[in-house]
């Protein structure tokens, strides 16, 4: 009985593991200007030790600690903003003048046409956005059902997967918006390009997301599924009261990441003849001859992109902090 | 007749021959315990009967009508035959009340204030009719498995299965929890039980069943069970209960 | 609960800002007013109106300098189909497809009278579009910055050379199918812009375009000029579907805007030089 139970440490190693000398001196050298407070403080947390006050040592320490982390992240912000203002003035400041003179951003003009196109980006990614999430939930549930006689349908919905993530978005939309039209189908053989895009955009973003999907219903224990069975609860009513809002509350970050992707693959629709914002950045630096019309086309998108990021994310948080009660 | 009927039940799962003939009949009001060690086969056993699994071999019988094999209606089934697992399984998305009305309304086609006021009586007869609205990891695990029961008796059913309730709770929890089960028994709910609770089996159960190896190898009152076994293993098994100190 | 709210606000939004204006063809269209005095019966696919389709970006050709595609109202095409219109006595509307889709004829010859897009006559194209007679000549011509001689072949091949996609330059000098221009190292750019810029930046010495497209960029970029172009023969042609009848309507019209000197006359004042004066350099004939 007594081999299973570990001697421990002796006292002295326990105060000195918390004078990480080495990580402060390491941070002070990379990152000079914080590195150094760091490097003081374990320094002072040595010397107490030495006098034999632990407590105080252990402390010092600890504040060590902390600023090593704080100077890494100082530090890194410092260089990176470095690093961008050196680019912008390399070359006789030539990225500035090609990308961001203002000439161009400053353009009022330039920017009401970019958002009458990025208008077009918008529906796009909303309509095609509605559509995917139950698109791909159909697709993910076909995939799941049970037994035998699904097999082939389930085939189907495997083949829907596989071939639609096979392809790069932009020859699907080339297929879609001029393929259709010529196939002469009743209903589909006239819409606007805008639309041809939507559905294009579904039915890409509708595979990757449908597995999405799948993982989560997958990810959720059977025991649910069980419990939920042996209430009488059919298969579908399984899913649609039990499993699948439990599943995409779980899946939410990769849903909201997807939808993001699909967000800037609206970008494409500028190939086969809509004027987004992207075609019209196009127009503007073919007429102006810069390339400043792309920086207003990404400033808009990351103008819509970045706060719906942090949305969602508050809203899964204020979700979790409800229903996993006291975890938070 | 009885209620229930097994008849040559058997089941294996890949090479694991887990029931090899389960004869067992279960009369109306009876309380039936099944015990035995881990892999005897008693949580399949009452896994079969709801056909959350199905069986190689041999039928079963509800009421003379036959409700496993090909063709059953097994959500009709399930409607009568109630089950609660060791692990509660409450739906964690939805409240304790949710959670109990949501087979009644969806499946019964009950109006939502009729299932809301039947769920709170019921909860107010165990006494957690205040953690109604309350979602389910805010509850203990005794809690929790309550609720489980009110949920499965939401839907009246004619037979409750209860596989191993008690097992995952904390011991000062087991007690409430097997307050309700002999409720249940003396307002003449039919059920069989799995369980390790040897002297709650002993003193709530009509019938005990002892399964080893995938069959019934003793079954009788709990007297004779308990008191006095006719079989070789049965007292085996007994003694080292015993000796665990639980019973 | 709250995810599935979102979603729904979404698709809402996205129903509600969709159905205000989404018409059946989104691609942009533009119209001139109405010319009166028409001569000819041109038998335009929509009632009044002579309906032409571009790809944009075209600068110069569609548009001189505006920010926005919806706003172009000058350019070498708009004004030459503009002028075709007149004849025709209808209005000018232009709507916006991709050249890929032009040039392999894809453009439902039902929803257009005639295509101006810069497009070079060949062979190839000509077997799935009909053409019409050439109104615009396409040698290529290099732009390079002030003081770079280029006098012969030689000179070209010791260059970094940029050309645009799906043009003639890049077919010649890249798919070796033309004796004597097959070039290693040309760098392909999707569209002008980008090639120019990257001109600018010195990561290429020349772009190889349409002499006339050349020129025309000398105005926007000082320090460069054209200093020779290389002869191909090739001209610019409008697209008309195939066999649809268009060509024996509308040729001659056109020619007679090249022949009157109209067309000339629209190079001078959109690209501001003559591509006749640039001096012709010799491809090696393998």
């Amino acid at each position: 009985m007594s081999e299973l139970v570990a001697p421990g440490l002796p006292a002295p190693q326990r105060v000195g593991r918390v004078l990480t000398y080495r990580k402060a001196a390491i941070a002070s050298l990379l990152f000079p200007f914080t590195g150094v407070l760091a490097l003081h403080r374990s320094l002072r947390a040595s010397k107490l030790a030495k006098q034999g006050e632990v407590e105080a040592a252990r402390i010092e320490g600890e504040k060590a600690r902390d600023w090593v982390w704080y100077s890494v992240g100082i530090g890194l912000l410092v260089y990176l903003i470095a690093f961008f203002v050196l680019l912008l003035l390399a070359n006789n400041a030539g990225v500035t003048r090609v990308f961001m003179s203002w000439k161009h951003l400053g353009n009022a003009k330039a920017w009401s046409s970019m958002l009458k196109g990025f208008w077009i980006n918008v529906q796009t990614f909303l309509w095609a956005e509605a559509f995917v999430l139950v698109w791909a939930l159909v697709v993910a549930v076909v995939r799941m059902l049970p037994g035998k006689a699904c097999g082939p349908i389930r085939g189907l919905a495997t083949a829907y997967v596989d071939v639609f993530r096979a392809f790069p978005a932009i020859l699907v939309v080339y297929m879609i918006g001029f393929g259709l039209p010529k196939a002469n189908v009743p209903l589909l053989n006239d819409l606007s390009e805008m639309q041809y895009s939507i559905i294009a955009l579904t039915l890409v973003y509708g595979a990757y997301v449908s597995e999405v999907y799948r993982a989560g219903i997958q990810s959720i224990h059977w025991s649910q599924t069980a419990a939920a069975r042996s209430l009488g609860l059919s298969n579908g009513q399984t899913m649609r009261f039990v499993v699948v809002p439990q599943a995409v509350r779980r899946v939410i970050p990769p849903l909201v990441n997807d939808f993001i992707g699909l967000q800037k693959d609206t970008a494409i629709i500028g190939f086969i003849g809509v004027q987004d914002a992207v075609a019209r950045a196009r127009f503007y630096n073919n007429s102006k001859g810069t390339l400043a019309g792309y920086t207003i086309a990404a400033i808009l998108f990351f103008v819509v992109s970045v706060p719906l990021t942090r949305w969602f994310e508050w809203m899964q948080n204020r979700q979790r902090s409800r229903v996993e009660g006291g975890r938070h | 007749m009885a209620l229930l009927e097994l008849r040559e039940v058997t089941k294996a799962f890949g090479d694991n021959q887990v029931l090899r003939g389960i004869d067992l009949d279960v009369e109306i009001h009876q309380v039936v315990t099944l015990i035995g060690a881990s892999g005897s086969g008693k949580s399949t056993v009452l896994r079969c009967i709801n056909a959350l699994e199905d069986i190689d071999g041999g039928v079963i019988r509800l009421d003379g009508d036959r409700v496993s094999g090909r063709g059953v209606d097994v959500d009709a089934l399930r409607r009568e035959v109630g089950i609660v697992f060791q692990s509660y399984n409450l739906f964690p998305h939805m409240t304790v009340l949710q959670n109990i009305t949501l087979a009644p309304t969806r499946i019964l086609g009950v109006s939502s204030d009729q299932a809301n006021g039947q769920a709170l009586a019921l909860l107010e007869r165990i006494g957690l009719a205040d953690k109604a609205r309350e979602y389910p990891d805010r509850l203990s695990g005794g809690q929790q498995q309550r609720v489980a029961i009110v949920r499965a008796l939401a839907m009246q059913p004619r037979l409750l299965l209860l596989d191993e309730i008690t097992s995952a709770l904390d011991p000062e929890l087991v007690a409430e929890v097997l307050n309700i089960v002999r409720d249940l028994a003396d307002q003449g709910m039919t059920m069989i039980l799995a369980t390790h609770e040897m002297g709650f089996a002993r003193e709530v159960s009509s019938k005990v069943c002892f399964l080893h190896q995938g069959v019934i190898h003793e079954e009788g009152p709990p007297e004779q069970i308990f008191g006095d076994p006719q079989q070789e293993r049965t007292r085996a098994f007994l003694q080292r209960i015993v000796e665990a100190g639980r019973l | 609960m709250k995810f599935k709210k979102a979603a729904i606000l979404l698709a809402a939004a996205g129903l509600v800002v969709s159905a205000c204006g989404d018409d059946k063809k989104e691609a942009d269209t533009s119209t001139t007013k109405a010319a009166s005095g028409g001569t000819v019966d041109c038998k335009p696919v929509k009632a009044g109106v002579l309906s032409v389709i571009t790809s944009l970006p075209g600068p110069n050709f569609w548009g001189s300098g505006e920010e926005d595609p919806d706003k172009v109202k000058s350019g070498i095409e708009y004004d030459l189909a503009t002028k075709v219109a007149e004849k025709c006595g209808l209005k000018m509307e232009f709507k916006n497809q991709p050249f890929d889709a032009i040039v392999a004829g894809q453009v439902d010859a039902k929803s257009y009278d005639i295509i101006f897009s810069q497009v070079t006559i060949t062979e190839e194209r000509a077997k799935v579009v009909d053409f019409s007679v050439g109104y615009f000549k396409a040698d290529q011509g290099i732009i390079v910055k002030d003081g770079t001689e280029v006098k012969s072949w030689d000179d070209l091949k010791k260059m970094k050379v940029g050309v645009q996609a799906s043009t003639t330059a890049e077919y010649y000098l890249t798919s070796g199918d033309v004796p004597g221009w097959k070039l290693d190292g040309v760098k392909t750019f999707p569209d002008l812009a980008s090639a120019y810029a990257a001109l600018d930046a010195g990561t290429i010495d020349t772009v190889m375009i349409d002499t006339a497209i050349n020129l025309g960029q000398t105005k926007q970029m000082k320090g460069f000029s054209v200093p020779a172009q290389f002869k191909t023969g090739e001209e610019y042609g409008a697209i008309y579907g195939k066999d649809n009848g268009k060509k024996a309507i509308f040729d001659p019209i056109l020619k007679g805007l090249v022949d009157d000197g109209t067309v000339n006359g629209l190079i001078a004042k959109y690209l501001g030089g003559d591509p006749s004066k640039v001096p012709f350099v010799d491809v090696p004939s393998s």
